[in-house]
């Protein structure tokens, strides 16, 4: 190829390198934002076993701030056109294309299993909620915030805790039929209408929660994985032209 | 005259005469369901002819001898929402046809046939993988292609540096 076209090659390649550790940075700021966990909802996959949304974002900050470094490492490669550097660079992204790979798939299959439909959620909750133990600990901490900040009750409505046994109900056969942060509360944290909670009635919040459970885990999903699809996609036709601009160097 | 008054007599037998019992309507008195697993959810009598008075609601398992009551005040007429709704009868069993009647003084009403619902075992719920997802199935098909043509062209370009 004329110097002219190499030229050419070199000048698309770094370009590319400068938007792909752009695109690699972002990846890495918002697999962040996925392990923090800013909904709190993390105790909910980690008592099932199926943490693998989280583990897979904590994959997504590694490969993308090591995408990042090796899209700097290529620019560099790239201006020195030299073959042994060109070589390095091709054989550490692969590597990093093949770990970042494996996060993305695990995300959008962990969802699946988690949030598929509902039962999963639903039957952790009836096990664990009240339950005396670190996991029912942790699950009824959670329960009772989601249940009060988004104003809902159970995982599909109120009728789990009526259709389902319970340990709840096994811990506390004589009261409400569903947990009191299922209904309206005070600021003092006493249920404002009792009477109306414990029969059903418009203190009671009937929507059911997995709606939101679903809607953020399925928000860190995508995050962590079709996001990291798309860089991944990104990377691939940079690849392919580094390949031919190494083929080209001398 | 006495005849016509017999037949009326009669026919308005004086136990049933207005005293009535019934479950909650959700739809009409909004509530979540007037059935539980371990109760139900009884409309009050008549505020206007009952209001303040004492009364007893009785209730015995279908087929079963043994009778139980609880005691209970019919409240009286209120235009407060958040007076309670109906008379919430409890600690029955689940899953069990009981018969249910009220009684005020000398009144009894007819009685109310219904079951309590029945309860599933929540390890009874499959918790299992429901279906996968074409997100997936597409990320995972694309992504495996990807690596292999990658694959593919770094051991060309080996070979060829070789």
């Amino acid at each position: 190829m004329a110097l002219g076209g190499l030229g050419f090659l070199m000048f698309i390649l770094v370009a590319l390198n400068i938007l792909a550790a752009a695109a690699s940075l972002a990846l890495f700021a918002v697999a962040i934002w996925v392990a923090v966990d800013g909904y709190k909802l993390y105790a909910i996959s980690a008592v099932s076993g199926k943490d693998d949304i989280f583990a897979a974002a904590w994959i997504a900050i590694f490969t993308g701030f090591a995408f990042f470094l090796t899209c700097l490492f290529g620019i560099y490669a790239a201006l020195k056109r030299s073959r042994n550097l060109m070589l390095v660079y091709l054989i550490i992204m692969f590597i990093i294309f093949i770990f970042e790979c494996a996060s993305a798939i695990t995300a959008a299959t962990n969802r699946d299993y988690l949030v598929g439909n509902s039962n999963l959620v639903k039957k952790q909750m009836l096990q664990f909620y009240t339950e005396d133990s670190s996991n029912g600990k942790r699950i009824t901490d959670t329960w009772n915030r989601v249940m009060q900040e988004g104003k809902c009750c159970g995982a599909d409505g109120p009728t789990d805790w009526l259709t389902f046994d319970s340990t709840y109900k096994t811990n506390f056969p004589k009261s409400f039929p569903w947990p009191e942060n299922c209904c309206e509360k005070l600021s003092n944290s006493e249920v404002k209408n009792p009477t109306s909670c414990q029969t059903g009635g418009q203190a009671l919040f009937k929507k059911g929660c997995f709606q939101h459970i679903e809607w953020v885990l399925s928000n860190y999903t995508w995050a962590v994985s079709w996001y990291g699809f798309a860089v991944l996609m990104f990377v691939f036709f940079m690849l392919l032209l580094a390949m031919v601009y190494y083929v080209q160097l001398d | 005259m006495l005849a016509v008054l017999f037949i009326l007599g009669t026919l308005c037998p004086l136990n049933n005469a207005a005293l009535d019992i019934s479950l909650l309507d959700p739809q009409l008195d909004d509530v979540l369901t007037a059935k539980f697993s371990d109760g139900f959810l009884l409309r009050f009598p008549n505020c206007t002819s009952y209001g303040g008075q004492d009364g007893q609601v009785l209730y015995q398992i279908i087929k079963t001898d043994e009778k139980l009551s609880e005691n209970f005040t019919v409240p009286n007429c209120t235009s407060d929402k958040q007076a309670p709704r109906g008379l919430l009868l409890n600690k029955l069993q689940n899953g069990t046809l009981y018969s249910v009647w009220y009684k005020i003084g000398e009144e009894i009403s007819l009685p109310l046939n219904s079951s309590t619902l029945p309860v599933t075992k929540f390890s009874e719920i499959n918790d299992g993988l429901p279906a996968r997802s074409g997100a997936m199935v597409v990320i995972t098909v694309i992504l495996a292609l990807a690596m292999a043509v990658l694959l593919a062209g770094l051991i060309s370009l080996i070979f060829i540096s070789g």
